[in-house]
């Protein structure tokens, strides 16, 4: 991946879109802005206020973990810089505990 | 004496040139044999053969010999479910004709996918969703499975919910009430006002302290549709710029 193609925007390195897991603890690390603060959606959680918030590093590169509900989960994740430039992306992991 | 030599000479060529003679009849007959097998071969079709005549049979390809074939065949209600790759699409349902909806994919296709008695219906709230639950226009994920005839059943269908898009504003704070409400004035100076909620997370827990007006902030909420003051999901503190 190059640099430009990070500035240009948000991207999800781990998982993939659609891909399919059996842990309900998931993972993701992805690569955006650096410094950026990204909230990324936690559908485990009781109240979709529960986001999952963190600062992106010098590189842009940020990793979290969310908990998911069986089934798809569809995530959305944003990021912003200091000067309020936003980029979002979404990505839907499917939960099997019974695949 | 010498006549005799000849004789002998010449029976033990003509000898030798019969024995050759049969050998390369022999080898003649192998070849021919081999021929033969070639033929046998034809007349017991193996897979491939089978797999051709299926397609001519039905009019449509199959797959012997090259995986697991599908199990259970058309009846009255459609087709089962076979041992096929599960696969999933994420769409907009696009149309139901009994029981086959039409689902737009991301990409711009759409693709028909058999609703049987034993797919798993999931519906946010509704613990008992059967077909007739499903909404032309709602977004779903489903995991389906082609049958026998290739064509796709639904093994799981999951509706998603729609959820309000979520926003991050930053700027200066320019008003705060501790648990009611904060205002910011962002970069290209528009004054933005927040709801705050018990629910309404300080972030970094270290610089919560620190929250007051004139902080350098990135406030996360939902977009509110209506163009009223959003509630703030979450507030992050930045630490003080330098000036």
């Amino acid at each position: 991946m190059s640099n430009s193609q990070v500035s240009s925007g948000l991207i999800i390195l781990v998982p993939q879109d659609g891909s399919t897991v059996k842990d309900p603890l998931l993972d993701l690390n992805g690569q955006t802005m650096p410094g950026a603060v990204v909230s990324i959606d936690n559908p485990g959680e009781a109240s979709p206020d529960d986001l999952v918030v963190v600062v992106a590093d010098s590189s842009g590169l940020f990793s979290a973990r969310v908990t998911l509900l069986e089934g798809p989960n569809l995530i959305d994740v944003v990021a912003s810089d200091d000067l309020g430039n936003q980029k979002v992306t979404s990505f839907t992991v499917y939960l099997e505990n019974n695949p | 004496m010498k006549k005799n030599l000849i004789s002998i000479f010449i029976g033990v060529i003509l000898v030798v040139s019969a024995f050759g003679s049969q050998v390369y009849k022999a080898s003649a007959s192998t070849s021919s044999d081999y021929l033969v097998i070639g033929n046998q071969a034809e007349m017991n079709p193996g897979p491939k053969a089978t797999e051709m005549a299926i397609e001519k049979a039905t009019g449509k390809p199959t797959q012997v010999g090259k995986g697991p074939k599908t199990q259970g065949n058309v009846n009255g209600n459609g087709a089962n479910p076979g041992n096929g790759k599960k696969s999933h699409f994420q769409g907009i349902l696009g149309a139901i004709n009994g029981n086959i909806l039409t689902v737009n994919l991301k990409d711009g296709r759409s693709v028909d996918i058999t609703v049987l008695d034993s797919t798993r219906i999931h519906i946010p709230k509704n613990k008992n969703a059967t077909l007739a639950d499903l909404q032309i226009g709602s977004r779903m994920a489903i995991q389906a499975q082609p049958d026998s005839n290739a064509a796709l059943v639904a093994l799981m269908i999951n509706a998603i919910p729609g959820k309000p898009q979520r926003e991050h504003q930053v700027g200066v704070v320019t008003a705060y009430t501790p648990g009611a409400s904060i205002t910011i004035q962002n970069n290209h100076g528009d004054s933005l006002s927040f709801i705050l909620t018990p629910n309404t997370r300080i972030l970094p827990q270290l610089r919560a302290g620190d929250l007051a007006v004139g902080s350098w902030v990135t406030i996360i909420a939902p977009r509110d549709p209506s163009g009223g003051p959003a509630t703030a999901q979450a507030i992050v503190v930045h630490p003080a710029k330098a000036v």
